[in-house]
């Protein structure tokens, strides 16, 4: 018999593997690997593009559609169509905008130094400087709107002497008055000054504000035309490359889409392209493959780390003293931690080895245009139907395929 | 400040020019005034302070009614009272000013001998 130091000893050597399993497996889930295959597939992607239209020329379309069977790239919204519509709304466009008065004449406009506008809008801004001032230094005084409103040092002030605000009242309209002496050359000055002087700047504001506003918008509209004509000049010189760009990915989507086995086999008299496609091919089969694998690495994780915790809470069970005296048969530790870690660990080392193999898959040239090709089954090197699942045991499968709806295509894809 | 630290800065500041003031001094004891009591008052001078506090229930019985009449008590000269806010947050110092400026403008008009 073994007493509760046997049982804690194999214990924690099992928790150790566990872990070292665990840690195993997020590496085979993590998004790395995924994020390099999609990676690869964007440039494989751009080369097949380049490949099936290296330009809009009519015969270089007529080429692509013969080669992917796409004959949407010669009908009535051809590139050619396209391009010369989309030609003529930026040429109009550009007219209409270049026949405004506004745009003709707006170096004598907007120029920063000359522009009639800008000269005008620097005149208003240092006309209005001064009101800033008087404003800003009226109202240091949190109380000055108070002090405008109650009428203060005028026959309208009402407020009593036997209150506190009063003597505030009083004291805050001291400090403004204090604030403007040094300008004013009025050692005189008043309250009821600074109050005239406040309400006159006001209604100047309000012009000065009205006129800037006008000059600004007017400044803004021709700033506006100015952007206009810029993006619409650029859209004009970068028409071709757009089209170029737009058309290559739709035929490569619309290759995509057939897949292997419904290639047109005129694609066949193209060998270079034809690789390109199964490599694209491949590549997909290979990112869902990697995502299935990843799903199930998870799983499995999730259950050690499951036993680890499980074991260590009987650790700390056993090491109370009223269990001290607990013992195990050798069959029972044996049953308990040997019998399980050896299936466990063959279970973590077969998905492992499997995501070791689709990683390094690259046997492209393997697979037939015009047939169907069980790339999961290439790639893991299983037969067809042998996945990730079988990896498994039957209840975590099950809650793979709960969570997740039918096993991976790659798989079934006989 | 609260009820009793801006009760004591104004009596310390109405004390120093001589008055003595009774606490909670009700004025109708002088005859057809609100009947209110006062933070502070001294009867034979006719003048005091009220400081107006949430703390202390002043608002509800200090209505814009009574006020109004002790306005009118003020502008007659009948008496003579320096009401205070709370709201206004005054400071310590900005208490005592407010307080020696209005003993400063009862001297002046020669309502208080200084």
């Amino acid at each position: 018999m073994r007493g509760v130091t046997e049982f804690i000893r194999r214990s924690t050597e099992r928790r150790a593997e566990l872990k070292q399993q665990s840690g195993a497996l997020s590496e085979l889930s993590s998004a790395s690997h995924r994020v390099a295959v999609e990676r690869a597939r964007e440039g494989v992607r751009a080369q097949l593009g380049e490949g099936l239209l290296p330009d809009l020329s009519d015969a270089a379309c007529q080429r692509a559609a013969a080669w992917v069977g796409f004959p949407a790239i010669l009908g009535a919204s051809s590139p050619a169509v396209e391009r010369a519509a989309e030609r003529a709304q930026l040429e109009a466009e550009l007219a209409a905008l270049e026949a405004d008065p506004d745009w003709s004449g707006r170096e004598t406009l907007v120029h920063p130094e000359t522009g009639t506008l800008s000269i005008e809008e620097k005149e208003l801004e240092e006309r209005r400087a001064p009101a800033w001032e008087v404003n800003s230094l009226c109202f240091q005084s949190p109380r000055f709107q108070r002090l405008i409103d109650t009428g203060y040092d005028t026959p309208e002030y009402a407020v009593p002497f036997w209150r506190a605000a009063y003597y505030q009242d009083w004291e805050a309209a001291d400090l403004v008055v204090e604030r403007f002496l040094p300008r004013q050359q009025n050692p005189k000055l008043r309250f009821s000054d600074v109050r005239a002087l406040f309400l006159e700047v006001q209604d100047s504001v309000q012009a000065l504000d009205a006129s800037l506003s006008s000059v600004r918008g007017k400044l803004r509209r021709i700033r506006g035309l100015e952007e206009r004509h810029v993006s619409q000049r650029e859209a004009l010189e970068t028409l071709e490359a757009r089209h170029l760009d737009r058309w290559r990915k739709r035929l490569v989507s619309h290759v995509e889409a057939l897949g292997l086995e419904h290639q047109d086999p005129a694609l066949l008299s193209q060998p270079e392209l034809a690789r390109l496609v199964k490599v694209l091919d491949g590549l997909g089969a290979k990112l869902r493959t990697l995502e299935e694998l990843g799903r199930t690495a998870s799983t499995l994780a999730g259950e050690l780390d499951a036993e680890r915790n499980k074991l260590l809470a009987e650790e700390n069970k056993l090491r109370r003293p009223k269990n001290a005296g607990t013992r195990f048969t050798e069959e029972e530790l044996s049953r308990r931690f040997d019998a399980r870690s050896a299936k466990q660990t063959k279970r973590v080392g077969a998905l492992l080895d499997t995501g070791r193999r689709v990683k390094r898959y690259d046997r492209w040239d393997d697979a037939p245009i015009g047939g169907s090709y069980d790339w999961g089954a290439a790639m893991t090197g299983a037969s067809v139907g042998v996945a990730a699942y079988a990896l498994l045991d039957s209840h975590a499968a099950a809650a793979s395929v709960a969570t997740h709806g039918q096993p991976s295509t790659t798989f079934d894809a006989s | 400040m609260n009820e009793r630290q801006g009760s004591a800065v104004l009596r310390r500041v109405f004390e120093a020019r001589g008055l003595s003031l009774v606490p909670d001094f009700d004025l109708s004891q002088l005859g057809a005034f609100p009947a209110v009591r006062l933070d502070g008052f001294d009867p034979a001078a006719r003048v005091g302070f009220e400081w107006l506090t949430t703390e202390a229930g002043d608002h509800p019985l200090f209505s814009d009614e009574v006020v109004a009449a002790l306005d009118a008590a003020v502008a007659s000269g009948a008496v003579h009272l320096l009401l205070v806010d709370e709201s206004e947050a005054l400071d310590e110092p900005s208490l005592v000013r407010i307080g020696d400026r209005f003993l400063d403008r009862l001297a002046a008009e020669g309502r208080l001998s200084a």
